[in-house]
């Protein structure tokens, strides 16, 4: 079975059908003669039986089974909402059945079957209406068909267990018989946006605006207007009909630094008397992005052990930069994690390290990122030579072997500032071997 | 309309029927294609 494949079971009364639903049966019979209750289709009489069964699981799984296995040939999304003593359905259809669709041509039909889950007949659910429409309009393959569908009155009915399933059917091939394009149960009409929040974060040197899509989600009738709260939000466009879909701006140089909050509010409404809101909070932060080499002292001679720390903005999946050094002052450099690199996976390449380079890289699992604030992420050790000579060493950022870079969760290069350290080297171990002062008696 | 003629229905087989329509079976989300939402439709009269 596919993704959230469902089978929705509803019942009729056969003396009071409702809509074209009992024709739909009707139509899948190519004999003639008596038939017996129960009559019973699927998917509009792709799949259809009459009478009493042997075993009646066996006999409507199969029917059911046979449906479940084909795709849909159309996508369907259906709204709902109680407009006085009736149900008005809101139904938007994408025809993809490689094939035109319309009344006309092969029948082509939309309906809503509104159900209330009640014990009236036989079973807990009954169709209480079945409003439909001939789908007029030729709908080209891969094309879009809205419509809105009403019921009459309902009288008696308990409107908090109503439901409703849209379904679109057609007869294919100049067949008699009906097929289900695809069914969709309605949901409560309303305004939804996705992402429910968006969060962005921008390197304090970089001056380029974000723009995240933001898909709206509500009854076709809806036109939308959108407003943020604070200046450095925008929405564009900031206005149009539900299938025009905007994107939240946030505007890079009107950010101050560190994390800032605002809301964009979604308003919309419908010729029909509809009105939605929907709010999309925004969080944003601005703060430079630094990789920084740390300057350490220790004597020459001795090891030397240099951190690297990165100032993050939160969105950092891999990091990558070459070390220069003084060769003749600094030996043998290994490193390690740091305390806040997480599972990240280190690579370092010292082939150069006689010239002075050394080459590292840094790489998160897909998907992760550091956690914002600053981050140790590597230690760095040398072998400090005793006759170095200058008493400061620099250990600079660099391009070879490995270019500098920084990398996010989504594949894009990271704007950085990288600042260089030092190895200061206080004396040498040759130079200022400790005197061992003799002297009578133990300690 | 054509007529129908109606059979002694078993209270059994009503029963089943019942069974049948008082349930939504959902699969597991197994993937992302597309599914179709079944519609099986019973006409029946009520015993």
């Amino acid at each position: 079975m596919s993704a959230g494949t469902q089978v929705l079971f509803l019942e009729q009364d056969v003396d009071l059908p409702k809509g074209k639903r009992l024709d739909r049966w009707w139509a899948a019979q190519t004999g003639s003669g008596t038939v017996y209750l129960p009559l019973v289709m699927v998917d509009s009489g792709h799949q259809s039986s009459s009478g009493s069964q042997a075993d009646f699981k066996v006999a409507y799984r199969k029917l059911v089974d046979a449906e479940v296995a084909r795709p849909p040939r159309a996508e369907l999304e259906a709204y709902t909402r109680q407009v006085g003593a009736r149900m008005r359905i809101y139904a938007r259809l994408k025809n993809t059945a490689g094939t035109a669709l319309s009344s006309a041509i092969n029948g082509a039909t939309l309906h809503a079957l509104v159900w209330e889950n009640k014990h009236v007949g036989v079973t807990d659910r009954i169709v209480r209406a079945a409003p439909w429409t001939a789908i007029s309009q030729e709908v080209a393959p891969e094309s879009e068909y809205s419509a809105t569908l009403e019921t009459a009155d309902l009288a008696g009915v308990s409107w908090s267990s109503l439901h409703v399933v849209a379904l679109a059917d057609y007869r294919p091939g100049g067949e008699p018989a009906y097929d289900m394009l695809q069914a969709a149960l309605a949901r409560p009409a309303a305004l939804a946006a996705e992402p429910t929040a968006v969060t962005v974060t921008i390197e304090a040197n970089d001056r380029q605006d974000r723009s995240v899509p933001v898909r709206l989600l509500g009854p076709y009738v809806l036109s939308w207007t959108a407003s943020a709260d604070v200046p450095w939000i925008l929405a564009s466009p900031d206005a149009g009909p539900i299938s025009a879909q905007p994107s939240v701006i946030v505007a890079a140089q009107r950010l101050a630094p560190g994390w800032q909050h605002g809301v964009v509010t979604f308003t919309a409404s419908s010729e029909d008397g509809m009105s939605l809101a929907q709010t999309v909070p925004v969080s944003a932060f601005s703060g430079p992005r630094v990789l920084r080499i740390g300057t350490t002292a220790t004597t020459a001679g001795s090891s030397a052990t240099v951190s690297v720390s990165l100032s993050t903005l939160g969105d950092e999946n891999a990091v990558a930069f070459s070390v220069a050094f003084d060769p003749t002052a600094l030996v043998n450099p290994s490193v390690a994690l740091g305390a806040d690199a997480g599972p990240a996976v280190l690579t370092s390449d010292a082939l150069q390290a006689a010239e002075g380079r050394l080459g590292v890289s840094l790489a998160l699992p897909a998907g992760h990122t550091l956690e914002q604030g600053d981050a140790r992420l590597l230690v760095i050790s040398f072998d400090t030579v005793p006759d170095a000579g200058s008493p400061a060493v620099a250990v600079r950022c660099s391009d070879r072997p490995v270019a500098r870079a920084i990398v996010g969760a989504d594949g894009d290069a990271l704007r950085a500032t990288y600042l260089d350290g030092a190895v200061l080297l206080t004396g040498g171990a040759a130079a200022r071997t400790p005197r061992r002062r003799l002297a009578p008696g133990g300690p | 309309m054509r007529a129908f003629r109606f059979p002694v229905f078993s209270l059994a087989a009503l029963l089943i029927a019942g069974a049948a329509a008082g349930q939504t079976a959902q699969a597991e989300q197994a993937d992302q294609t597309p599914a179709r939402l079944v519609v099986f439709e019973d006409f029946m009269r009520p015993t």
